[in-house]
């Protein structure tokens, strides 16, 4: 069934390069008019399959559209048009083309109905966050941009020759729940690929490596495509599956453990992706029905909370070109409006009552304590209190408060106050009527986030988590150190593996031609020398005793060989009467 | 123009209000915090509990404390033994 549909994702990525032609006001028109017309439609999208090509002999299903798709296309959708505003002011067109083209494969891979073409717009999402990284025209940039790059092509390939298998054994390119399959080659190829776009660890590294080094206006677009993308695809795909229980509740602490460690503002927030995403791992693992509805909100919510502090960061950075904690303090008296808007992106992360996290995070803990798993439970709960402590309270203090270093600052530019508002907005509406949101998710919800307990318990924890933190305040003053993590094995491996050749390796080499000498002085030599004299003593003396030997008979066969024909036929006679004699009387 | 002055006003109020939390004066005042949880379930009809530790007095704030200071104490030894390297580690 293909019916008239413009693909939304499809006018992102062709409309962004109307972008270029265009100057001044109607730029900036067709910027807000682009995401937004994108939002519309997928606001008025029915459930249904559009965009059917029949390719190679596949049908490849552009418009796979349920409810799952379109709420993850909604939040797309209106973050790019939140993010569009937020760089208003930037005149770069390459910035604002690459960033289209990112929301539009993002809305390419939720619509995408078989694995031809997730694997497109998968790429493309790829390549045009690298662009974005790149964008920033630092050496470091340039840097982070291409280890970017390196790791998803790894993650490019893995789901490549996943579906590939996919194919040959059920002949089938359609996108689906693939539990049926788990345990063979394709199902873990592809889970790998998604769980690097998602930025589990130990494949995550590239998060904090990459997105705090890029653009301040392309940080907020980065923050919200791949890592949901890839959240939507294991709900898709992996909804269940055991190890992401686990694997989701030790993210969300990891990320956690990081941030403590971190100075640089936009890495501290993009270790707090990880965090999240967490949770929404640990849904899908989980695999209930009020699970996958949490993992589902939470990564709506998040979206929309996330963006709104890299907005906050990315102002601080825009206005003072500072990035690092241990550079700012006392902002809060020239950026108040940012400290706001911020402090709401904040309050949300953490979950404070009436801000939407709340509503959203609560689900997949709640699904956690349904299912009886106490561990998980205390883990993720865990992970909230340091969700609080570094995004709600360690953040704002260093940067907005703390030592006043009599920095020069003022708002940034309305456009990017404006589209943080936006954010901020919606943040709260999400909180204060989760129904919004509720009447939006894959399955029916039930579940109720304002009870007596979870209030409470949630204020108590958030307290005294404020109380831990005073109390450990001078333990927290960051310092100027980078932490290892797994991006180590590219960015230093090569350096250690030089090392290893000059230190070790040289090293071992040495005594590998040491050995090899005393070998060959005392072992082989000796042996050489022990054959000579064989040769010597014992092949030569056997030679010259069988030429000595021979010479005497051929001088004894000298002395019958007389020269006489006579001798001769008398010796000839004597043989053949030997002959005649033993003839006749051997018979 | 109202709006535009009560925005301003709760700007403000907003602002002093970090400003208080940033002082950390306000620690006693978790009292109410603790005690509230403790007193509202009792106060009004309480939802159940999926776990026997959700119904220690206080739980959430003491497991806010604790969580805290376990992640900021944790986090700190493990950057001190093995993870924090100096800031030019990479560009070396």
């Amino acid at each position: 069934m293909t019916r008239e549909w413009i693909h939304p994702g499809l006018l992102l990525i062709a409309g962004a390069w109307i972008l270029p032609f265009c100057k001044g006001r109607t730029k900036r028109a067709v910027m807000i008019l682009l995401p937004a017309a994108a939002l519309v439609e997928c606001v008025v999208m029915q459930p249904g399959t559009y965009g059917v090509v029949r390719l190679l002999g596949q049908e490849v299903i552009f418009g796979r559209v349920d409810r799952l798709a379109l709420v993850f296309s909604y939040v797309f959708a209106l973050v790019a048009l939140i993010g569009m505003v937020y760089s208003l002011h930037v005149n770069d067109d390459a910035q604002h083309v690459a960033a289209l083209t990112y929301a539009g494969a993002a809305l390419g891979a939720v619509f995408a109905g078989d694995f031809l073409s997730l694997f497109l717009f998968w790429e493309l999402m790829a390549l045009s966050a690298a662009i974005l990284v790149l964008l920033r025209r630092r050496p470091a940039a340039v840097a982070a941009g291409f280890r970017y790059v390196l790791v998803h092509i790894f993650g490019g390939l893995c789901l490549l020759a996943g579906i590939v298998l996919h194919w040959s054994h059920t002949g089938s390119l359609r996108f689906g729940d693939l539990s049926p399959y788990a345990g063979s080659a394709a199902f873990t190829l592809i889970l790998i690929a998604f769980l690097v776009n998602a930025a589990v660890p130990p494949l995550g590294a590239w998060l904090p490596d990459a997105y705090p080094e890029a653009t301040a206006t392309g940080a907020v677009f980065l923050t919200a495509f791949t890592t949901k993308s890839a959240v939507y695809a294991l709900i898709r795909g992996f909804a269940g599956t055991e190890i992401l229980v686990w694997w989701g509740a030790a993210m969300a602490v990891y990320g956690v453990v990081y941030a403590v460690l971190e100075n640089d503002a936009r890495r501290l927030l993009a270790y707090h992706i990880i965090s999240q995403v967490g949770y929404m791992i640990c849904g899908v693992g989980l695999g209930t029905e009020l699970a996958l509805n949490g993992a589902t909100a939470h990564a709506f919510a998040h979206i929309l909370y996330k963006a709104l502090l890299f907005m906050g960061a990315g102002a601080v950075l825009q206005v003072t070109g500072l990035r690092k904690l241990s550079d700012m303090g006392g902002l809060y008296k020239m950026m108040p409006r940012t400290l706001s808007l911020y402090m709401v992106g904040a309050f949300a992360i953490s979950a404070v009552p009436l801000f939407s996290g709340f509503v959203t995070k609560s689900m997949v803990v709640s699904a956690a304590g349904e299912s009886h798993r106490a561990a998980i439970y205390l883990l993720l709960t865990l992970a909230s209190s340091g969700t609080f402590l570094h995004t709600g309270l360690k953040l704002p203090y260093y940067m907005f408060f703390g030592r006043d270093r009599g920095l020069r600052a003022e708002e940034p530019p309305r456009n990017m106050l404006v589209a943080m508002g936006l954010a901020a907005v919606a943040c709260v509406v999400i909180g204060v009527v989760p129904v919004v949101l509720y009447s939006q998710l894959p399955y029916r919800v039930d579940y109720i986030p304002f009870t007596v307990r979870h209030v409470t318990a949630t204020l108590g924890l958030l307290g005294f988590t404020a109380l831990g933190f005073f109390l450990l305040l001078k333990q927290l003053d960051p310092e100027p150190v980078v932490s290892l993590d797994t991006d180590w094995f590219y960015r230093r491996g090569g350096t250690a593996v030089q090392n290893f050749a000059q230190g070790a390796l040289a090293r071992l080499e040495g005594s590998v031609s040491r050995l090899s000498d005393v070998v060959m002085q005392r072992f082989v030599l000796g042996v050489g020398a022990q054959l000579r004299d064989i040769d010597l003593r014992g092949v030569d003396a056997m030679m010259v005793g069988i030429g000595r030997l021979t010479e005497e008979v051929s001088c004894d066969l000298t002395l019958a060989m007389s020269g006489h024909v006579q001798r001769y036929a008398l010796i000839m006679a004597a043989g053949i009467l030997a002959g005649v004699a033993l003839a006749v009387f051997g018979l | 123009m109202t709006f535009k002055r009560w925005f301003h006003v709760g700007l403000v109020v907003f602002i002093h209000f970090l400003q208080n939390v940033v002082t950390a004066e306000w620690a006693p005042g978790l009292v109410v915090f603790a005690v509230g949880e403790i007193a509202g379930p009792h106060l009004f009809r309480a939802d159940h509990a999926h776990f026997w530790f959700e119904d220690i007095p206080a739980w959430g704030s003491i497991y806010g404390l604790v969580s805290c200071l376990l992640i900021i104490i944790g986090s700190k030894l493990l950057g001190k033994l093995w993870l924090t390297r100096p800031e030019n580690y990479y560009d070396s």
